[in-house]
């Protein structure tokens, strides 16, 4: 039926995409592979020590991650709590009332905030928070974490809303419902998979980011956890110092956090999917 | 506006404030960005982007900086990623949603989904560490060897730390991303086109040129924003860019950012009268290129959104 040029060139151009496209994600093997035998050692050798212990000096043989541990986990909470609020009513304002020029104007000003680069975005929070507060702290580095993550949370709220069937929201605003109510007592409830999945999504990204924190969370070693408006330390910004170091220690320390990182996120990412499979509209 | 019900106007009075503060933050980001970089734009002017200069003093009359190799290295670095990883992506987007089966490809998707949330500091260590040793014993000693006669080439590549190891492992970090983002798209096009091109007998293949020739403005728009992520990148770029401030062409020579460069010099910077302004002008550039490339991205999405729907 074909001729015999269009079938060969057919398989030709497909094994090709097909193998460019395995090629790209080759790298994640080799990501898992390397930090598994690399942080692997340091996580076997100390164990739990390695989560609670305080990180090394440049000499000392070994240390743990305790304060980028906890900061990480209160720091991306609190941008979650930060963030979320507003972005999920900016959602769902302009899923509702997608004609008003408010809605044009926030629909444009926060997908542009998504190009705004992160470490810009630390060096406001720098200037208009760090230095009147008179030093770097946790808070400022949550700040500056949802400030990032806002328009992500965004995103994903507003694309939950549009996923609204046309004939539930009518057949809720025919019941007489107000918006606020069809929210309360019916979108929330058909929802409540892909909107958790928003919050872990918003989540996951605070956990892993860097830049934003770079200059105003601090790098605090010296205590596990000093106080709100005190220095912390978080996970990625301890990788990415002690990666630019010149101390093999401090390499050890950062291929172990990680393994770590990695094991949190990817247990994270499991959750989040398991969440998004059950949605059934 | 008329609202029925008083819970509705509460809901849309209470929203509005803040939308006025989304905007009002973006304002302010780029107005004390600007009034931080004023000092240094008002004293060198024109020849911050003309001059590779770092020379910080403690007598503000013999400072000098400029910005060009910084701005030149992160459109070089952020261009060349963005070149590579676009059809990388549009290959992986064809696989997951057209050329294998629908389990493998779904498998192929998360995977996918879990390189492009992947924190970029995992990047930046394991491109530092593997792949840019990798890169320059296989890749780049040859590359040096038998086409050093091209200016681009034509540099030693010593430590392996470059603008071409910077954008290879920026363009693995953003091909997940952009591969995201051409997928929304694609499954956007009416499975009309699809249908038809097969009902006129074209082979696979051929049909998915017919898509992406539909898909051709939204793959510009994906460049665009992912060449804005790819600008704005910190932790990848200064992990593997080198950081020099020597100006040069070379593609395997290393490098700055304008983000490396803040990211480096930010803390010590604060010592001197003009050098922190200057880091903002850089901010302050970065800044105005990302907005507008992710503002075009955006308006090019709608735009063909609604085309497509016709």
């Amino acid at each position: 039926m074909y001729s015999r040029l269009r079938v060969i060139k057919n398989y030709l151009a497909l094994s090709i995409i097909v193998v460019t496209s395995l090629v790209c994600l080759i790298p994640l093997a080799s990501i898992l592979y390397i930090a598994l035998r690399e942080g692997g050692n340091t996580l076997l050798e100390l164990g739990l020590r390695f989560l609670i212990e305080l990180p090394p000096t440049p000499l000392s043989p070994s240390g743990g991650i305790a304060p980028a541990l906890i900061g990480s986990i209160i720091s991306s909470t609190l941008a979650l709590f930060i963030a979320v609020p507003p972005s999920f009513m900016l959602a769902y304002f302009v899923t509702e009332f997608p004609r008003h020029p408010f809605s044009k104007v926030c629909e444009l000003v926060v997908r542009s905030f998504m190009g705004v680069p992160s470490i810009v975005v630390s060096m406001f929070v720098y200037y208009t928070l760090v230095i009147p507060m008179g030093t770097q702290s946790i808070i400022a580095g949550s700040l500056s974490l949802s400030f990032v993550s806002l328009p992500y949370a965004y995103v994903y709220f507003t694309s939950a809303f549009r996923s609204i069937p046309s004939n539930i929201r009518e057949a809720a605003m025919a019941l007489g419902m107000s918006r606020v109510r069809a929210l309360r007592y019916v979108y929330v409830g058909l929802l409540r998979r892909s909107l958790t999945t928003g919050l872990l999504v918003t989540y996951l990204r605070a956990f892993g980011d860097t830049a934003p924190l770079l200059f105003t969370m601090g790098f605090l070693t010296s205590t596990v956890f000093a106080g709100l408006l005190k220095p912390g330390n978080a996970l990625p910004l301890l990788i990415f110092v002690y990666a630019l170091s010149p101390y093999e220690t401090f390499h050890r320390v950062a291929w172990g956090a990680t393994l770590v990182l990695l094991l949190i996120y990817l247990a994270l990412f499991i959750v989040t999917r398991s969440l998004v499979r059950g949605v059934k509209l | 506006m008329i609202f029925p019900s008083k819970s509705d106007r509460l809901l849309f009075y209470s929203t509005l404030p803040l939308v006025v503060g989304v905007v009002g933050l973006l304002l302010a980001i780029v107005s004390v960005t600007l009034a931080l970089a004023w000092p240094s734009i008002e004293r060198f002017g024109i020849s911050l982007l003309l001059s590779s200069a770092w020379k910080p003093s403690d007598d503000p009359l013999a400072e000098s900086y400029g910005l060009a190799p910084a701005v030149a290295g992160s459109l070089y670095v952020a261009m060349l990623a963005t070149l590579i990883s676009t059809p990388l992506s549009i290959a992986l987007v064809l696989t997951v949603t057209e050329v294998l089966p629908r389990r493998l490809g779904t498998f192929l998707r998360y995977v996918a989904e879990v390189m492009g949330g992947l924190p970029t500091v995992i990047y930046g260590l394991w491109g530092s560490s593997v792949l840019v040793p990798l890169l320059r014993d296989t890749f780049m000693r040859p590359l040096h060897e038998y086409l050093g006669f091209i200016p681009l080439f034509s540099c030693e590549p010593v430590t392996g730390y470059s603008a071409l190891a910077a954008s290879i492992v920026l363009a693995i970090a953003s091909t997940p991303y952009m591969a995201a983002l051409l997928i929304e798209g694609y499954q956007m096009i009416p499975s009309k086109y699809r249908e038809g091109a097969y009902s006129l007998g074209a082979t696979k293949y051929e049909m998915l040129r017919i898509m992406l020739g539909i898909l051709k403005p939204y793959m510009v728009a994906a460049s665009l924003l992912g060449f804005s992520r790819t600008l704005g990148e910190t932790t990848i770029v200064a992990l593997t860019v080198g950081n020099s401030l020597k100006f040069t062409t070379c593609l395997l020579d290393p490098m700055y950012t304008i983000p490396s460069l803040i990211a480096n010099q930010f803390e010590s910077a604060g010592l001197y009268r003009y050098a922190l302004p200057t880091l903002f002008t850089g901010a302050l550039l970065l800044l105005f290129i990302c907005l507008v490339a992710s503002y075009l991205g955006i308006k090019l999405i709608y735009a063909w959104r609604g085309r497509v729907y016709v």
